[in-house]
């Protein structure tokens, strides 16, 4: 009996450690996942040139409606880990789109996705240079494209 | 089937809250201690059904209701209450049955403050009615409150005993939240320069005083010194993260270092609190005895502690609630005791996480103040405890018996939860 409650103890206590231990590795996670994104304007509006996408209204848990987005070079939206943007609705594809900074201009292409891509309501078909105040739409998100130099405090 | 829900990581978190629940339990059934053996197994077993059905329950619906809020503070305050009704049942038995209904209550109010409370945000609209609701609570309990262990802050309403000031802290909070936020430019500029040191000019330090004056009844009036350091401790965070200024911090303390003096010349049961403090073993047999127990018992927990239900942690006075931590540590040794510490530091990390990423100011002086609430809290008791601070008796939240703490508690944690939602 005496070894039963000895297991049975040190058990409870790696239980214990094990939920912490997880837990932290989650922390950690979350953390690094918004790291990649750029939070409030603050900090980004020092930029003199740049943009963004604000999450306008969202189906989809991974993304908060008011989130920015830092848009870089390339920024690749869809459901696969590796992109900038992650989704997680069923109706992303897993390579859905990209926005690529080109010639001074930022361009939204779909990238042959199932449910497509859509500009204040258009479905893209071909790279669509992204003017500021557009509206995106993917699988149940939309987001707002907004470039601070044409931004009015 | 994939999961396929939003509240993945609450999901995954839940398993581990579960299994120690469970061993928990057949821990206490194994060493014949507590209720759990005169019970029989069979209602001990329905007993840690009927929880663990009510904690899964809670995490259904808010997935159910597609809750987008913080995923880890309600598995880290579960783990919390677990640990705690496991040391109830253990301790004192008796209070067992009814921990577990204060539980139920507790859930209970955090389901319907995140269901009911959409918007967090109306809550800053009513300032000066929480003043008087805070008031008429205080003041009742001071005109009609019961005394027990030394400090007058019952109500007595005949079923149970309720503990208006547990209330008041939220109160408080959202009071002090939405003041600040209103007032935090004027609050901000005005300073003079005192040697050197900026001085707040007296206009502004009327917050200040009013603050302190209401901690100092509370601690003269209800003889309460726990609740009144969580107050006045609170406010000091709060008017710091508001106004980012160090100068009421340290006019705050001084002020507080000046009542807490007076009180210690005036009022005997303060001599007495400080006088145990400095040195137990002087009277071991009598004013020193509960924390020289509470030492003993730390000091015989070890390293891993004699497993649970296998200590004498009844041995001190007032263990289920005060006492808890010390129980907790003299049966999980150190390594237990340093698990339930890093737990708050998680819980106080989210807190100050939410804050951070509310959307408002109100939010995040919110979100901040309740953490800081909490933390305060926390330390006050383990301080206590441990012997590193003078006791006073207050809760350990979430852990240490009564229903009042139990269930603001949770409430708290409904408006945390609530606040990241938006964020």
């Amino acid at each position: 009996m005496k070894a039963i409650l000895l297991i049975i103890k040190f058990i409870t206590l790696a239980i214990i450690y094990l939920f912490i231990l997880r837990v932290f590795y989650f922390m950690v996670t979350d953390l690094r996942r918004r790291g990649n994104r750029v939070f409030g304007q603050a900090e980004t509006s020092r930029a003199s040139n740049g943009a963004e996408l604000v999450v306008i209204s969202s189906n989809d848990p991974a993304l908060k409606q008011g989130e920015v987005i830092h848009l870089g070079r390339q920024t690749h939206l869809g459901r696969g880990s590796h992109n900038n943007i992650k989704m997680t609705s069923s109706f992303a594809s897993h390579n859905h789109a990209r926005i690529i900074f080109q010639d001074d201009g930022f361009f939204l292409e779909d990238l042959n996705s199932i449910n497509g891509t859509y500009i204040n309501g258009v479905r893209v078909s071909e790279p669509v240079p992204l003017v500021h105040g557009d509206t995106v739409g993917i699988a149940g998100v939309t987001f707002k494209f907004v470039r601070w130099e044409y931004e009015v405090e | 089937m994939m999961y396929s829900g939003t509240r993945g990581h609450e999901r995954a978190l839940f398993i581990y809250v579960i299994l120690f629940f469970w061993l928990g339990l057949f821990s206490l059934l194994g060493t014949g201690n507590g209720t759990v053996a005169a019970a029989g197994i069979k209602q001990s077993l329905l007993f840690g059904g009927v929880v663990s059905l009510g904690l899964i329950t809670v995490h259904l619906l808010l997935e159910k209701w597609k809750f987008r809020g913080d995923q880890f503070l309600f598995p880290l305050t579960s783990m919390l209450s677990a640990a705690g009704l496991v040391m109830i049942l253990r301790l004192k038995p008796d209070y067992a049955m009814r921990q577990f209904v204060w539980l139920f209550v507790g859930l209970a109010a955090f389901l319907v403050t995140v269901r009911l409370l959409q918007n967090y945000k109306r809550l800053e609209d009513y300032k000066y009615i929480y003043v008087l609701a805070a008031l008429i609570l205080l003041l009742g309990t001071i005109l009609f409150g019961v005394e027990a262990g030394g400090a007058r802050s019952w109500i007595d309403l005949g079923v149970a005993r309720f503990q208006p000031s547990e209330i008041v802290k939220i109160i408080l909070v959202i009071f002090l939240a939405s003041y600040l936020e209103d007032k935090k430019e004027v609050l901000t500029v005005g300073t003079r320069n005192l040697w050197g040191i900026p001085v707040p000019g007296l206009q502004y330090v009327g917050p200040l005083l009013v603050m302190w004056g209401f901690s100092l009844v509370l601690l003269i009036f209800q003889k309460d010194l726990g609740t009144a350091l969580i107050f006045f401790g609170t406010f000091l965070v709060m008017i710091y993260i508001s106004t980012g200024r160090w100068s009421y911090v340290f006019f705050g303390s001084f002020l507080f270092g000046l009542g807490a003096t007076a009180c210690y010349f005036l009022f005997s049961h303060v001599r007495v609190r400080v006088a145990i403090w400095l040195n137990p073993w002087a009277d071991i047999e009598g004013r020193g005895y509960q924390i020289i127990q509470s030492l003993f018992a730390l000091g015989s927990g070890g390293a891993f502690g004699t497993g649970i239900g296998l200590g004498q942690p009844n041995l001190i006075p007032a263990v289920h609630t005060d006492f808890v931590f010390s129980a907790w540590s003299e049966e999980t040794g150190l390594v237990g005791a340093i698990a339930i510490l890093i737990i708050y530091c998680f819980i106080i990390y989210r807190g100050f996480r939410i804050a951070l990423a509310a959307q408002t100011g109100f939010g995040a002086l919110l979100a901040a103040g309740l953490t800081s609430l909490l933390a305060v809290q926390t330390l006050v008791i383990v301080g206590g405890v441990t012997k590193l601070l003078p006791l006073t008796g207050v809760t350990l939240p979430f852990v240490s018996y009564g229903g009042s703490s139990l269930v603001s508690s949770y409430i708290m944690l409904a408006l945390l939860m609530r606040i990241s939602a938006e964020g």
